[in-house]
C-alpha cells in the first residue's frame, strides 16, 4: 500500500514533470547537433571512434526512435496521464473554482502523443515522378493520371508555382477531373492525400532485346540481366539523343556505356530516348492525422480557457 | 525607409530610458512609451508596405521576420509602459527596447537582405502567416520575461525581486499560449498542408519544441515553492536564449525545411 502511495506521489509530482520536460529538451538538443539517419559507417568517418560508437550505440543517429527518447516520452506520457486524472478528480471533489483549462491542455498532449504513435505505426507514404500522360495506381481503388504539369516562375526566375493537373478514377469510374495540385493545396481522396513536392527532368530509354521484347527504363532505374545491371544515368547530346548507362556487375561498377538510337548496348538495341518534364508527387496515408488535429484543437481551447481564467482570477 | 525611422526612434527611446534610469532610480520617463508605440506602428507600416508590393503578408524572409519581431516587442513594451502602474520596471522596458534595437541592427546588416520578393510556393499559405506572426508575438513577451528574470536575479530588495518575478510570470503567462498556438499548432497545420507531415524533426521544429519544453518547465516550477524564484528565473533566461537560437542559430548553423526563414 505504501509502495502504491509512493508511486502515486512520485507520478503526480510536479518535480518529476519538470525533470522529464528538461530531460526531453536536453536529449532533443543533443540530437540536433548530430546528423540524423546516416549509415553507421558514416559516423566513424565523421567523428572520433568513441563518439561514433556512442552515437550509434545510443541510437542518436535516429533520435526519435532511440531507446532513451522513447523511454523519456513514455514516462512523460504516464506522468501527464496520472496527473491529469488526479487533478481532474480532485477538482470534481472540492468546492474550488472549476478550472478545466489545464486539464484540456494535458488531455490534448496525451491525444497528441497517441496520434504520434498511430502515425509512427501506420503512416504510409510514397513518392512518384510523373510526366504528362502517365498513370499511376495509388491504391487498389484509386488510379491517378497526370493531365498537365506547369512550372510558373517570377520575372527573376524564382519559382512561383508548380501545378499538376490530375484526373482520378475510383475502381475504374471517374472520380476527380482536372484537379490542380499545388504546394499547400493537396488532393484529398478519403484518407489519402497527394502533395506537390518536387519537379525535374527525367530521362526515358526504350530498349529492345534479341527476342523483340520492349523494356522502358527511367533515370536511375536499372535493367537487370543476371548479375549485370544497366542503370540509366543521363541523357546527353545537343538533341538529347544519347543515353548514358552505368554498367554494374553485382555491387561493382564496371564501366560507362553510351548509345544513340538504333545502337546496341549490353545486348539490347536502343529504340528510343527522350527527356521529359516531370512533377514529383508525394502520396500519404496517415491515420494519425485525425487524433493529432483533435489534440491541437484541445490544446488551443485549453490554452484560451486557462488564459481567460487567469485574467478573470487576476493572476496575470 | 519606415524601418530606418523606427530604428532611430527606438534608439532615442532607449537613450531616454537610460538617462532616466541613471538620473532617477524610480523615475518613469513620460516620452519613451509613445516613442515605442510610434516605432512599433512604423514597423508594422513597413510590413504593410511590403505586403502591398508582393500582394501577400510580408513575413516570409529574415528581414521581414526581424522587423515584425522588433515591432511586436515595441508594441508590447508600449502597452506595458502605458498601462502598468506598480508593476512598471524601467530596467525591464529599457532592456527589452535594447533587444528590439539589436534585432533591427541585425535586420540592417547584410545577413538579412532587404529585397522585396514575393514568396516561393511553400510559403504561399495563410497558415504560415498565422504561424509566423503568433510565434513572434509570443516571443516578444518572452523578451520581456527574459529581462525581467535578469532583473529579478540581480536585485537584492525582496520587493523588487518579487516585482521582477511577477512581471516574468505575467509575460510568460501571456506569451506561452500565443507561442504554443503559433509555433506548434499553426506550424503543424501548415506543415501538414504543405508537406503532408505535421512533424518532421526538422532542426527548427525540434528547437521550437525545446523552447516550448523549457517554458513549460518554467510554468511547472511555479507549482513547486522551492523552485520558484531562482530556478524559475534561470529557466526563463534559458528559454529566451533558446528562442534566439531557434531563430538565428538554426538558420545559420543547421539546415532543414526552414532554411528560408
Amino acid at each position: 500500500m505504501d509502495l502504491l502511495k509512493t508511486l502515486h506521489r512520485t507520478l503526480t509530482s510536479a518535480r518529476l514533470a519538470i525533470a522529464l520536460l528538461l530531460s526531453l529538451a536536453a536529449t532533443a538538443l543533443v540530437a540536433t547537433l548530430v546528423p540524423q539517419g546516416l549509415d553507421a559507417s558514416e559516423y566513424y568517418v565523421r567523428y572520433p571512434r568513441f563518439w561514433a560508437w556512442l552515437i550509434t550505440a545510443t541510437g542518436f543517429d535516429a533520435f526519435s526512435k532511440s531507446a532513451l527518447f522513447l523511454a523519456l516520452a513514455a514516462l512523460f506520457f504516464v506522468n501527464t496521464a496520472v496527473c491529469t486524472v488526479d487533478r481532474f478528480s480532485r477538482r470534481l471533489c472540492t468546492r474550488a473554482p472549476k478550472r478545466f483549462g489545464p486539464d484540456l491542455i494535458h488531455v490534448g498532449i496525451l491525444v497528441l502523443v497517441a496520434g504520434g504513435i498511430v502515425t509512427a505505426a501506420t503512416r504510409r507514404d510514397g513518392f512518384v515522378y510523373m510526366a504528362e500522360g502517365d498513370r499511376v495506381l495509388l491504391t487498389e481503388e484509386y488510379e491517378m493520371a497526370l493531365r498537365s504539369f506547369r512550372f510558373d516562375k517570377y520575372a527573376d526566375g524564382r519559382p512561383r508555382d508548380w501545378v499538376s493537373t490530375v484526373d482520378v478514377t475510383r475502381n475504374g469510374a471517374p472520380l476527380v477531373s482536372r484537379f490542380a495540385i499545388e504546394v499547400n493545396r493537396p488532393l484529398r481522396l478519403g484518407r489519402l492525400r497527394v502533395f506537390q513536392s518536387g519537379y525535374g527532368r527525367q530521362g526515358r530509354a526504350t530498349l529492345v532485346d534479341g527476342a523483340g521484347r520492349e523494356q522502358i527504363i527511367r533515370s536511375g532505374q536499372a535493367l537487370r540481366q543476371g548479375q549485370v545491371s544497366l542503370i540509366l544515368s543521363a541523357i546527353e547530346g545537343p538533341a538529347g539523343r544519347t543515353a548514358v548507362f552505368e554498367r554494374w556487375e553485382g555491387h561493382t561498377a564496371t564501366g560507362v556505356l553510351r548509345a544513340s538510337v538504333s545502337e546496341t548496348v549490353g545486348g539490347y538495341t536502343l529504340a528510343a530516348v527522350e527527356e521529359r518534364d516531370v512533377t514529383g508527387l508525394t502520396v500519404v496515408d496517415d491515420p494519425g492525422v485525425i487524433p493529432v488535429v483533435v489534440s491541437l484543437i484541445l490544446i488551443t481551447v485549453g490554452l484560451a480557457l486557462t488564459y481567460a481564467q487567469k485574467i478573470g482570477d487576476r493572476q496575470l | 525607409m519606415t524601418a530606418t525611422i523606427a530604428f532611430v526612434v527606438l534608439i532615442i527611446a532607449a537613450v531616454l530610458q537610460a538617462a532616466f534610469l541613471l538620473a532617477r532610480r524610480r523615475g518613469r520617463d513620460p516620452v519613451s512609451p509613445y516613442l515605442l508605440l510610434g516605432a512599433g506602428l512604423l514597423l508594422l507600416a513597413n510590413i504593410a508596405e511590403r505586403s502591398l508590393a508582393i500582394r501577400f503578408v510580408a513575413v516570409t524572409n529574415t528581414f521581414e521576420s526581424l522587423v515584425f519581431f522588433a515591432g511586436a516587442i515595441a508594441l508590447v513594451l508600449a502597452v506595458h509602459a502605458l498601462r502598468a502602474r506598480r508593476r512598471y520596471i524601467p530596467f525591464v522596458v529599457f532592456g527589452a527596447t535594447v533587444i528590439a534595437v539589436a534585432l533591427l541592427a541585425v535586420a540592417s546588416s547584410p545577413i538579412a537582405p532587404r529585397e522585396v520578393l514575393p514568396p516561393i510556393p511553400a510559403l504561399q499559405s495563410y497558415w504560415l502567416v498565422l504561424h509566423v506572426t503568433f510565434s513572434f508575438i509570443g516571443e516578444a513577451f518572452f523578451a520581456v520575461s527574459f529581462v525581467a528574470s535578469i532583473y529579478a536575479l540581480a536585485v537584492r530588495d525582496p520587493g523588487k525581486r518579487e516585482d521582477g518575478e511577477r512581471l516574468t510570470y505575467t509575460a510568460i503567462g501571456i506569451g506561452f499560449p500565443v507561442f504554443t498556438v503559433g509555433a506548434l499548432v499553426f506550424g503543424a497545420v501548415w506543415a501538414q498542408t504543405a508537406w503532408g507531415a505535421y512533424w518532421s524533426w526538422d532542426p527548427k521544429e525540434t528547437w521550437a519544441l525545446i523552447t516550448w519544453l523549457t517554458y513549460t518547465a518554467y510554468l511547472h516550477t511555479r507549482l513547486v515553492p522551492r523552485l520558484r524564484g531562482k530556478t524559475s528565473a534561470i529557466l526563463s533566461i534559458v528559454g529566451f536564449a533558446f528562442t534566439v537560437f531557434t531563430f538565428f542559430g538554426v538558420n545559420y548553423l543547421l539546415s532543414g525545411l526552414h532554411s528560408y526563414a
